[in-house]
């Protein structure tokens, strides 16, 4: 993880399978883990992800795996895991048209398979806002207008 | 019952050198793990000099997918 920062580090782990390795994680482990161990694992991936995300080799594995997409929507509904799957999907969600044809058309994704995606991001909304978490809250609108920019068809929603 | 005790002894023998296995893992992912903490280090680990960065992911890599024991905890350190 530390080494994912640097630039070097971040493509030459992207060249490895690392997808492979996120695709197995999240299915050996289950949804919601009770082991300190197996959450930080399941952390440390996203983590990744969210790093690998941002080299185009990185991005184009994590766009053509379906089971890592889910597992990203999945994980971005539970609070400790929120964060770290959202880095991945903003960067995503940021590539617009592309992503949306990836899902919808590649990945067989229907605009109701982003119903928990809308209503976890309206309630953190709402928890922002009345909170006054200022710097949460202007991620979380940024978040969720980047994804109504990727699935205008959900703009209703907000 | 020298069979049993041969048998005994070869247990024993495997446990502990699985336990060695698993120390010396721990403790060389953990001690890589901390030489990242320099940035200096962390830029020539991160260049892959000597291949450490890539044979650190093919533990990785192996841990996810023969699934040791231990792979859960020997994979949070890798990562």
């Amino acid at each position: 993880m530390n080494c994912s920062l640097e630039p070097a580090a971040q493509t030459l782990l992207a060249s490895f399978n690392f997808d492979e390795v996120a695709k197995i994680v999240f299915k050996t482990i289950v949804v919601r883990p009770t082991k300190n161990e197996e959450k930080e694992l399941i952390l440390r991936i996203l983590q990744l992800l969210g790093r690998l995300i941002k080299v185009p080799v990185g991005q184009l594995k994590i766009m053509q795996s379906k089971d890592i997409l889910l597992k990203l929507f999945v994980y971005y509904t539970h609070d400790d895991t929120n964060k770290s799957a959202l880095i991945t999907l903003h960067a995503l969600c940021a590539k617009g048209e592309i992503f949306k044809k990836i899902l919808l058309e590649t990945h067989g994704f229907t605009l109701s398979s982003f119903d928990s995606f809308v209503t976890t991001g309206l309630a953190n909304f709402k928890i922002t806002r009345e909170a006054g978490k200022w710097d949460d809250y202007v991620n979380l609108c940024s978040s969720l207008s980047t994804f109504i920019g990727c699935i205008p068809e959900r703009s209703e929603d907000f | 019952m020298d069979a049993m005790q041969a048998e005994e002894s070869k247990a024993d023998q495997l446990v502990s050198d699985e336990g060695s296995r698993v120390l010396l893992k721990g403790t060389t992912l953990n001690f890589i793990g901390n030489l990242c903490v320099e940035p200096q280090l962390r830029r020539y680990i991160s260049e892959d000099m000597g291949g450490l960065l890539t044979q650190v992911f093919d533990m990785l890599h192996t841990d996810v997918t023969t699934k040791p024991f231990d792979w859960v905890d020997s994979s949070g350190r890798a990562l």
